[in-house]
């Protein structure tokens, strides 16, 4: 056997604060051999991301080493000076830093922060820096890579702003690159591209890589090895084919049940396909039209009909210019049900919600609630209809109030719109926390003590305080981990279940649409491109773009049999055992 | 893009100028009584000495028998070519008042900027990037007492210790270099605090930026992170802050010209307030906010320099 890259023996961290200290990762023990593909996979606190700053010596303050040790190529790390430790980042490690959006520094161009890169591996002459940059922003996957090497972050793209951190790891001539939850903070499309991307670069050059994830998924598609790691431990490691087949832990099992792609016979579950969770198949379907032509007999909820909606852009020399956000958009909200909007960043979703609100006028199209057209409605005539539609926002962490308590956020809809007085109040209080199974005692925390699933649970609450028939979802578990996803989902469906409300679900991830809508609408550059029952879309979609989103649900294996549908292909080769890396598609095709 | 950064910034000056002045007008010609009595007063002449006809001839002769609109408009045009008037209780021209007193105040701020940025810059820095952690303790401490100390209050201990005690320099006046010293420090103290205070602070959150652990992953040195990464972006609040301590520097020069007894504009604006000498209090106020407007549209101008965000907008990709 090759000697390993890198070793990690029986370590521990600890973080100490203001006096008390935490074990952050505990005796945990990991080889990566050269060219090998190893991932760590857990929730948020499980302690995976402190494992790879502790490779790289960039523990957070106040985060320690207390015990094993941390071999880099047969260099004992682990209290190594910041010289040494300088010595090994960036040249023998590589890091693919979470979030492309705010690891880039903002002030300089991007050229010269991957030129950073290049000059530290040392040797390399001056005038040969420029073309170093290109080349690794080439490697990287970037297109026009001259004009990039000009461009300031914030002019690129989340997709292609990863692509200049990947440039950047790759830049010092890395023997392993670390990406931690590289792609967490883009579309599915884009993050596949990606990850899909830096697996052939490391094969292609022999470099090791360590992917680190809360989603199984991924990990699955990619690795050698995967190690799942719960509270500060590793709960369990082996190839992903065994791991997945046979899961020795609960918590391993309930991650792959999270997984949307991971289901055992490697569909994606759609739960309304026969009112219940049942894979899609023929019978489902048949089952299906039963509930579903009974909902078509009531009028819907709401209808956008037509709806477009222009912005102004900058006046440029050829004068004024307009951006189309949404064209001719048409949906209809089935009453007592879910429909589901997916789109990727840019497709129009956020403005159709908006317009579906009110907060936005239409350039044209009607948006009718419940019968009434309310897309010209003023501001004061709309308020009293606002209590019968309510949303629930995308981040947990910032939509409520830090200074209020859960209670004052919950009641707070009940307190602007007058309902009932305070001994009322503190009975609706009670009931809407045991709905959204909430200890009644959390009435009196705040938001900082809770979880990010415990927020959500708030945020569900403050929505159907006013007894709304209709709640937007404007991507409500996206910034949760994928097994708190699962649980938020279960509870808006029996909400529903239980209410009759309807729900309006906006998301970029269509494997999280199939565990909750009954229909779903596709949109893309503004339009809406596919549309209909959810069985229908994910075993039949009409459009090469459904196609593309199916594709990219993390979990879902490539090298599958011609014969079957893309998107209906059986994980079979993954559960056959397939060791080593999948076969590549091609990465020049790629572009972020 | 650059272009019309900069024109609406140097409009937005403009603008800014000319409410000042017209604020300035309405409280100092409309506010008190009658600029006449006022003009009088200040000679001391009493209203009842004099016959009607004089007063009308002296009303005109000040322009102020016209509408208040005329008064306006004609020494808004006055202004603008330069010509500030007559001092009422001094019978020069403020023009040739402002010429005498001005430069010692100019060189009085310019050292008080000087050393506010040195000394708040300097502190700031090494409060963070110190290697020694008691210095960094200490030095992070020092601006809340300097931010609490009261301006006369310092002048005087700098008076009195190194004036009186060690008699390095000396007490009074502005004649030569080394009368600048104390009133400037005087004037540095607080502002170079407040400086250091919120540099201190947005250097810290800048370290703490995702952007800087993918530099200091890159392998970049210490200084490097610190400099080219960390110091950048902490720059624009400490920045924007600056400008207002500048501008306001002119009222901090009013407590040091009085303290030190400097013949500067400060002292000329206090002088002229007390004795109500409103064509020269009119031109200090208008100098003032023209100080003012000019250095916040030299640091608008070099905002783009230092975050091309706000010129270079968002792409639409």
């Amino acid at each position: 056997m090759t000697t390993p890259l890198v070793e990690i023996t029986s370590l521990s961290v600890t973080y100490s604060r203001e006096g008390r200290s935490s074990a952050a990762v505990t005796d945990l023990s990991l080889r990566i051999a050269p060219g090998e593909t190893v991932a760590i996979v857990g929730e948020s606190g499980s302690g995976k991301s402190t494992t790879a700053n502790a490779l790289l010596g960039l523990l957070a303050a106040g985060g320690r080493v207390t015990g094993g040790t941390i071999r880099v190529g047969g260099v004992d790390t682990t209290r190594a000076s910041q010289r040494v430790l300088r010595g090994i980042r960036g040249r023998v490690i590589g890091l693919v830093p979470q979030d492309p959006m705010v690891a880039l520094n903002p002030t300089l161009r991007v050229g010269p922060q991957v030129a950073e890169a290049v000059r530290r591996r040392g040797g390399v002459p001056k005038r040969s820096v420029n073309a170093e940059v290109l080349e690794a922003l080439e490697a990287a996957g970037l297109d026009n890579v001259v004009l990039r090497a000009r461009q300031y972050p914030h002019e690129l793209s989340g997709g292609m702003r990863q692509r200049v951190l990947i440039a950047s790891a790759l830049a010092g001539h890395p023997q392993l690159i670390v990406a931690d939850e590289p792609t967490s903070a883009l579309d599915v499309t884009v993050q596949k591209r990606i990850l899909d991307h830096l697996a052939s670069l490391v094969a292609s050059r022999g470099i090791s890589l360590l992917i680190i994830t809360h989603d199984l998924g991924v990990a699955a598609d990619r690795a050698d090895r995967v190690l799942v790691m719960q509270g500060g431990r590793v709960v369990e490691q082996g190839r992903p084919a065994d791991i997945l087949v046979s899961p020795a832990k609960e918590y391993t099992r309930r991650l792959i049940a999270a997984a949307p792609g991971l289901s055992p016979d490697g569909r994606v579950k759609v739960r309304h396909a026969a009112g219940s969770a049942a894979p899609v198949g023929s019978a489902a379907r048949r089952g299906a039209a039963v509930p579903l032509e009974a909902a078509a007999s009531r009028a819907p909820i709401l209808s956008i009909v037509g709806v477009s909606k222009d912005y102004r852009l900058p006046r440029s020399p050829d004068g004024e210019r307009t951006f189309r956000a949404i064209d001719s958009v048409t949906l209809d909200v089935p009453t007592g049900q879910t429909l589901a909007l997916v789109g990727e960043s840019g497709s129009g979703k956020t403005t159709t919600l908006r317009v579906a609100l009110g907060l936005e006028k239409p350039t044209a199209g009607r948006v009718l609630f419940d019968g009434t057209d309310i897309t010209d409605t003023r501001w004061s005539e709309l308020r009293p209809l606002r209590q019968r539609f309510q949303l629930v926002h995308q981040n947990p962490y910032s939509s409520l109030d830090p200074k209020f308590t859960v209670g004052q956020s919950i009641i707070e809809p009940l307190v602007s719109f007058g309902i009932g007085d305070r001994v009322s109040r503190r009975a609706r209080l009670r009931e809407l926390l045991d709905q959204v199974a909430l200890p009644a005692a959390f009435a009196d925390r705040r938001p900082a003590e809770l979880s990010g699933g415990q927020r959500q649970r708030v945020a569900i609450a403050r929505a159907l305080s006013v007894k709304p028939d209709l709640v937007f979802l404007d991507e409500p578990v996206s910034a949760l981990d994928v097994s708190v996803q699962e649980q938020i989902l279960t509870l808006l469906a029996s909400l529903q279940n239980e209410l009759g409300v309807s729900y309006l679900f906006i998301s970029h991830d269509l494997a999280v649409v199939a565990q909750i809508a009954h229909r779903v609408a596709v949109l893309n550059r503004g339009a809406v491109v596919e549309h209909g029952v959810t069985a229908d879309v994910f075993t039949s979609p009409q459009s090469p773009y459904t196609r593309a989103l199916l594709d990219a649900i993390p979990g879902r294996a490539r090298s599958l049999p011609p014969s079957l549908p893309p998107h209906l292909r059986i994980e079979s080769a993954k559960f056959a055992g397939v060791s080593g890396r999948h076969p590549q598609t091609s990465p020049s095709g790629f572009r972020g | 893009m650059f272009a019309r950064y900069i024109s609406g910034r140097v409009l937005q000056a403009v603008l800014v100028l000319w409410a000042a002045y017209t604020v300035t007008f309405v409280v100092l010609y409309l506010l008190p009584s009658d600029p006449v009595q006022l003009l009088l007063a200040a000679g001391n002449i009493d209203v009842t000495q004099i016959s009607p006809d004089q007063l009308a001839a002296l009303k005109h002769q000040y322009g102020v028998d016209q509408p208040v609109y005329l008064q306006y408009v004609n020494q808004l045009f006055e202004f603008v070519r330069g010509n500030f008037g007559e001092s009422i209780t001094k019978n020069v021209p403020v023009a040739q008042l402002l010429a005498q007193r001005l430069p010692s105040t100019l060189v009085l701020g310019a050292s008080a900027v000087l050393l506010t940025i040195v000394l708040g810059v300097g502190t700031a820095s090494l409060a963070v990037f110190a290697k020694v952690g008691w210095l960094r303790t200490v030095l992070s401490r020092l601006p809340a007492i300097g931010v609490s100390l009261p301006p006369f209050f310092v002048g005087l201990l700098l008076i009195q210790v190194f004036a009186f005690q060690l008699k390095w320099f000396p007490a009074s006046g502005d004649s030569g270099a080394a009368s600048v010293v104390l009133p400037a420090v005087m004037m540095a103290i607080p502002t170079a605090a407040l400086l250091a205070q919120v540099l201190t602070r947005s250097l810290e959150d800048a370290l703490d930026e995702p952007y800087v652990v993918t530099a200091r992953a890159k392998g970049l040195s210490r200084s490097g992170i610190q400099w080219r990464h960390a110091f950048r972006n902490a720059a624009l609040p400490a920045l924007t802050l600056l400008g207002l301590l500048l501008g306001s520097a002119l009222a901090e020069a009013v407590v040091a010209e009085t303290i030190f007894t400097r013949n500067g504009i400060g002292k000329l604006a206090q002088e002229s307030v007390l004795q109500q000498d409103v064509p020269v209090v009119q031109a200090i106020v208008v100098i003032a906010a023209a100080l003012f407007v000019s250095i916040n549209l030299i640091i608008d101008l070099i905002y783009p320099l230092l975050d091309p965000r706000i010129v270079r907008g968002h792409s639409v990709i």
